[in-house]
C-alpha cells in the first residue's frame, strides 16, 4: 500500500494539541493504567486496546452529552455553522448530533461488557475540559474528535490480535469515519479528504486527547 | 425526538437493500458484547489474505468503473438544480461534484494500491469486468452510489478479520474508513441517515458477492493482471532519445510481469556500432562506438512462466 496514502492532516487543527505530548503521555499512563504504555517495543494487548478505545468513546460521549445538554435544538439551528444548510438540513443538524450521541454512547457500554466478558475492569471515565463557549466550537470540535476517532482506531486495528475483535473495531471504526464525513461536510470540507485515511498511534493520540482530560480517576 | 423519529422514518421507507440491512443490523447491534454474530456463518474455510485483497480488488474495480463512467455525465447546473440542493442548502450542494470526483479518485486510488499490494505478494490482480449500472438521472446514479459504497463499507468491515499482517490490517482499515466516509455523504444527499447504526454491519464475502452480481455482465478469464495490459509486456526506453555524450542508460524498468513475479531481461543491439556491458539487467549502460547516427536496441523479457514480450528503443547520437 502507497505510504503517500498514510498522511496526517487533521492533527495540526485539534486545538492545544502541540506542545502537550510530553504531559500527555503521562496523562495517558494514568487514564490507561501501566499496561497500555509499558515502554516501547512491548505491544499492548488486546485488553489494552480496548481499554484505549473505551478512553477515546468516553471522551466522545461526555462531549456530546454535555454539548447537547448546554445547547438547544434552537440554538444549534442559529449558529454560523448551520447559516449554510437548507432548511431540512439545519432541522435534522440537533438530531443529528443527537444520533451520534447515542453511538458514542452505546460504544461505551459495548467496550464496558466486553471488557467484562474477559474478566478485565473497564477504564473509568475522567473529567473532561471542553469548549463550550459557542456552538460553533463545539461542532468544531466534534469534527476534530472523530476524526480523530478514526486515526485512533486505523492506527490501533493492525494491533488486535483476536479476529472476531478486529472486526468489532472496524464496524467502530467505520461509524466513526460516517460521523466525522457529516461534521466534515458541514463545516464545508469535503467528506473524505484523502484515498486513505491517516492512522495515528496511542501515543500521538493521547498527545491529542490530554487537553481535554481535566482530571481521571487513579 | 421528532426530528429523530421522521429521519428514521424516513430510512426505513428508503429504497434498497443495503441500507434496509443496515437498519436492521441497528435494531440488532446494540449487542451485549462486540462480538460480531454473522461472521463465518456462511465461511466454513477462512480466504487467505490475497483472496481477501482480490475480493477488495474487485469491488473498488467496479466502483471505480461506476465513478469513471457516471461523473463525467453530470455539469454542474444538473447539482444547482437537484433535489437535494434546496434540502442541503447553498453551502454543501455547491461541493457535492467536489466530493464526487474525490470519491472517483479515491476508488481509482484504491484499485492501484489493492494491485500493487496483489503483486508484492506475488500473485496476478484480478482485472477489471465489464458492468452494467441502471441510472435514468442525478438522483438515481447517486442513489446507485449510496448503495456501491455502504456494500463496500460492509465488506471491509467482514473481510478485516481474515487479514492478518499488520500493515495490510491498517491499510485495509484506511480504505474501510474513507469508503464509510463515501457512505455517509451519499446517504446524507440521498435522504438517509449518513449513520444508521451505532455499528456498521460485517458481510460476508459470499454475501457481498451476491450483492454485486446483478452490476457484473462478464469477466476476463482469471490470471490476467490488467496493470499490465493483459500479460507480460516489455517497455524499452527511451524512444527516439537523443544524446550528445557517448555512453547512455537503456531502461526496461517500466515493463510488466503477467504474474507479478520479476522478469528477466535481455538487450540486444539492432542498429548501429554499440557496446552492452551489462545486457540482462532492466537498466543497462550502452556505449555508441559508431559516432554520430540512430542507434536501436531491442529488449526481450521473460516472465516466471516463460512468456516474453519484445519492445525496442532507439536514440539518436548528436555528437561525433
Amino acid at each position: 500500500m502507497p505510504e503517500s496514502g498514510i498522511m496526517p492532516s487533521e492533527a495540526t487543527a485539534m486545538p492545544g494539541a502541540s506542545g502537550a505530548a510530553r504531559t500527555a503521555v503521562i496523562i495517558g499512563a494514568g487514564v490507561l493504567g501501566a499496561g497500555l504504555l509499558r515502554g516501547q517495543g512491548t505491544a499492548p494487548n488486546d485488553i489494552d486496546i480496548l481499554n484505549y478505545a473505551l478512553t477515546l468513546e468516553h471522551l466522545e460521549a461526555a462531549f456530546y452529552n454535555q454539548g447537547l445538554r448546554q445547547f438547544s435544538n434552537l440554538e444549534i439551528g442559529r449558529a454560523a455553522f448551520a447559516q449554510p444548510l437548507g432548511e431540512t438540513a439545519s432541522n435534522e443538524l440537533y438530531a443529528y448530533l443527537s444520533l451520534i450521541r447515542s453511538h458514542e454512547n452505546a460504544h461505551v457500554r459495548t467496550l464496558q461488557s466486553t471488557l467484562r466478558s474477559f474478566g478485565a475492569t473497564p477504564v473509568a471515565a475522567c473529567r473532561y475540559n471542553f469548549d463550550f463557549s459557542t456552538v460553533d466550537t463545539f461542532l468544531n470540535t466534534a469534527r476534530v474528535l472523530e476524526n480523530t476517532g478514526v486515526m485512533a482506531y486505523n492506527g490501533a486495528l493492525g494491533l488486535i490480535r483476536s479476529p472476531r475483535l478486529r472486526t468489532a473495531a472496524a464496524t467502530i471504526a467505520t461509524v466513526e469515519a460516517r460521523h466525522a464525513a457529516y461534521l466534515n461536510v458541514l463545516s464545508g470540507n469535503l467528506a473524505a479528504p484523502d484515498a486513505f485515511d491517516p492512522t495515528k498511534t496511542m501515543q500521538e493520540i493521547l498527545a491529542i486527547a490530554a487537553p481535554f482530560l481535566a482530571a481521571c480517576p487513579a | 425526538m421528532n426530528n429523530i423519529r421522521s429521519i428514521t422514518q424516513k430510512d426505513t421507507s428508503r429504497r434498497g437493500f443495503f441500507t434496509r440491512a443496515a437498519v436492521t443490523a441497528a435494531s440488532g447491534a446494540i449487542a451485549a458484547t462486540l462480538v460480531p454474530r454473522t461472521l463465518n456463518a456462511q465461511n466454513a474455510v477462512a480466504p487467505t489474505e490475497v483472496q481477501v485483497l482480490q475480493f477488495a480488488l474487485g469491488l473498488e474495480h467496479l466502483e471505480a468503473a461506476f465513478y469513471v463512467q457516471g461523473v463525467p455525465r453530470y455539469a454542474a447546473a444538473d447539482f444547482t438544480n437537484a433535489a437535494f440542493a434546496p434540502i442541503l442548502g447553498s453551502g454543501i450542494s455547491a461541493k457535492v461534484l467536489d466530493n464526487l470526483k474525490a470519491i472517483r479518485d479515491h476508488e481509482v486510488a484504491h484499485v492501484a494500491a489493492l494491485q500493487a499490494a496483489i503483486r508484492g505478494l506475488g500473485a496476478v490482480p484480478v482485472a477489471a469486468c465489464t458492468y452494467t449500472f441502471q441510472y435514468n438521472n442525478l438522483t438515481e446514479f447517486l442513489m446507485l452510489a449510496a448503495v456501491l459504497e455502504n456494500t463496500g463499507v460492509m465488506a471491509y468491515d467482514g473481510a478485516v478479520q481474515y487479514l492478518t499482517t499488520p500493515a495490510l490490517l491498517t491499510a485495509g482499515a484506511s480504505i474501510a474508513t474513507v469508503e464509510a466516509r463515501h457512505a455517509s455523504f451519499l446517504n446524507l444527499i440521498t435522504e438517509a441517515i449518513p449513520f444508521p447504526s451505532a455499528f456498521d454491519m460485517p458481510k460476508t464475502v459470499a454475501e457481498i458477492s451476491a450483492a454485486t452480481a446483478p452490476f457484473i455482465v462478464s469477466c476476463p478469464a482469471p490470471g490476467t493482471d490488467p496493470g499490465a495490459g493483459g500479460g507480460t509486456k516489455a517497455v524499452a526506453n527511451p524512444k527516439n532519445g537523443t544524446t550528445a555524450v557517448n555512453i547512455v542508460t537503456l531502461d526496461g524498468s517500466a515493463s510488466t510481469s503477467a504474474d507479478g513475479k520479476p522478469l528477466t531481461y535481455s538487450w540486444a543491439v539492432t542498429q548501429g556500432i554499440a557496446s552492452l556491458s551489462f545486457p540482462n539487467v532492466a537498466r543497462p549502460e550502452v556505449q555508441l562506438q559508431g559516432g554520430f547516427g540512430t542507434y536501436e536496441f531491442e529488449l526481450t523479457v521473460t516472465d516466471s512462466t516463460g512468456g516474453t514480450s519484445k519492445d525496442r528503443a532507439s536514440i539518436l547520437n548528436t555528437g561525433r
